[in-house]
């Protein structure tokens, strides 16, 4: 075997070559091993016929990009993911990825007469990376404590959607939150039992929420709910629907139960607004003016 | 080193005309790769020293807003460093570009991040497109480098100490390009070392000969 066959197969990355017909001329061990694809069956196979996924318009850019003028591509794994959906390897126990993470390149191969005469691609297993990096991500944007997103992440997120809601005119609306009298509780029953007061409130608001919605800890006890495509008469509903649910359910904690009540604060993004965080603002004006009116109150701000 | 000693009027006539058909040649294929027709502008072209690069590119930028670069790496006979300068309004146009705005749907990128990746590709294509067809008309085949994203800010500085040895020259081009029908435009500049000079005659010889 030849000096470059020999690496070729060894080394710790896939490689495939394709010829101009998109028929498979090399497979590498990786690619055999990560694959389970033996190279005698498949080679002179249509790429396409293996792997159908492939035949996206992205892939086929690509390959016009290196049959027409020999470019060089960098896949990243960011936009893309995966080109082969190979099964991930990975020293996670609870994998929460279905494929192999890969950062692909290809390039052309070719002739003697410097005719391309095909694809080189290669592939690299960034899946220990990416799950690392989804682990971070994670703990950035999460509050430990509910496993609601965290202030940050919410601000972040607020802005975003503000840009986008702005740009095409869509209606969004916020909710601000809080647990009323929750210092008194607190001082009442102990640490430990605010802790688990402040999660039950927080799974309750989650669980009343759609998927699309964002919600998170804004503060000790207070939570922010930001709706997208969402007026203020839905919003003032589904805070209400909220005030209701935490209203009705008793958090027990060794033999003792208590009911907490809410009070929260909605607002809508409007023109007059400038930035993101005049909402917020606003939001909370329309909590204060639930707390003033009694609590365990929903109010509205325009 | 006189730098008119090395690149006569003539050649540098020839020279625009080669990039002139090369850039017409990578318009050509960049709608047939895009789906989308992609206008390159005439290129200017400039010799000059590498310390002059930075407050070059940097006049250049100032009508620009927000600055987005991709800087490449490439390397045949002609070899350089190309860098492509993309101004947009918003980020989700730039997804737009290669039918990525599906992707807004994951949860684990901000638009911004997946801009940055579609400009990593767009800037690929383009900086791929227009380097290839101008190693083509002067028979040479260059390999590339992975392109990376370098927005915010430019530090020319080290790509100078990089790439090109201070007391040569760089050949310079710059052109103007924009996406049909989309709000998104850019420059493209091909810093160009030249060590390859003597062959870069050559070949401009060659050309010629074959037009003469």
């Amino acid at each position: 075997m030849s000096l470059g066959m020999q690496i070729a197969d060894t080394i710790n990355c896939g490689i495939t070559v394709i010829d101009t017909e998109y028929s498979i001329q090399y497979w590498n061990r990786w690619m055999e091993i990560h694959s389970g694809v033996e190279r005698a069956s498949i080679l002179g196979k249509n790429i396409f016929d293996v792997y159908p996924n492939l035949r996206n318009p992205q892939f086929i850019r690509n390959c016009r990009s290196i049959l027409s003028f020999g470019n060089f591509v960098f896949i990243s794994q960011k936009l893309h993911q995966y080109l082969f959906p190979f099964k991930p390897i990975s020293a996670f126990a609870n994998n929460p990825v279905e494929h192999m993470q890969q950062s692909c390149s290809m390039f052309p191969i070719r002739g003697e007469d410097g005719a391309i005469t095909g694809i080189c691609i290669t592939v690299y297993d960034m899946t220990e990376l990416v799950l690392y990096q989804m682990k971070l991500l994670n703990m950035s944007r999460t509050d430990m404590l509910t496993g609601l997103y965290n202030r940050r992440y919410l601000e972040e997120r607020l802005q975003e959607e503000w840009e986008r809601h702005r740009r095409h005119c869509r209606p969004l609306s916020l909710i601000l939150f809080d647990i009323d009298h929750f210092k008194e509780i607190n001082d009442t029953y102990g640490h430990i039992f605010g802790d688990l007061i402040i999660k039950t409130v927080a799974a309750i608001g989650r669980d009343n929420l759609r998927d699309i919605d964002v919600i998170g800890r804004y503060g000790g006890e207070e939570y922010c709910c930001i709706l997208p495509d969402t007026n203020c008469t839905s919003a003032l509903f589904v805070a209400e629907r909220i005030r209701k649910a935490i209203g009705d359910n008793k958090i027990e904690h060794k033999g003792i139960g208590v009911k907490v009540t809410i009070s929260a604060g909605v607002a809508q993004m409007n023109s007059g607004m400038e930035e993101a965080e005049e909402l917020i603002k606003l939001a909370d004006c329309a909590l204060y003016k639930a707390k003033n009116a009694g609590r365990d109150k929903v109010a509205l701000e325009i | 080193m006189d730098k008119n000693i090395e690149l006569t009027d003539f050649e540098k006539d020839a020279l625009r005309e080669i990039i002139n058909l090369a850039f017409g040649n990578a318009a050509a294929s960049l709608a047939d790769v895009l789906g989308m027709y992609v206008f390159l502008n005439v290129p200017v072209i400039n010799l000059m020293n590498p310390n002059e690069i930075s407050s070059y590119i940097e006049k250049e930028l100032n009508s620009s807003t927000g600055i987005n670069i991709v800087e490449q790496y490439y390397i045949g006979k002609i070899r350089g460093i190309a860098f492509l300068v993309m101004s947009y309004e918003n980020s989700e146009e730039i997804l737009s570009l290669l039918g990525h705005s599906d992707l807004l749907k994951l949860d684990d990128y901000s638009v911004d991040q997946l801009a940055q990746e579609t400009l990593i590709e767009i800037g690929n294509i383009i900086i791929g497109a227009c380097v290839s067809k101008l190693a083509e008309v002067l028979s040479d085949n260059v390999i590339y480098m992975p392109p990376r994203y370098i927005g915010g800010y430019y530090s020319p500085e080290k790509v100078s100490d990089e790439l090109f040895k201070p007391n040569s020259y760089v050949i310079m081009l710059k052109t103007v390009f924009h996406f049909e029908s989309k709000d998104v435009n850019g420059f493209l500049f091909l810093v160009n070392s030249y060590d390859s000079i003597n062959w870069l005659k050559d070949s401009i010889g060659l050309f010629i000969s074959n037009y003469v």
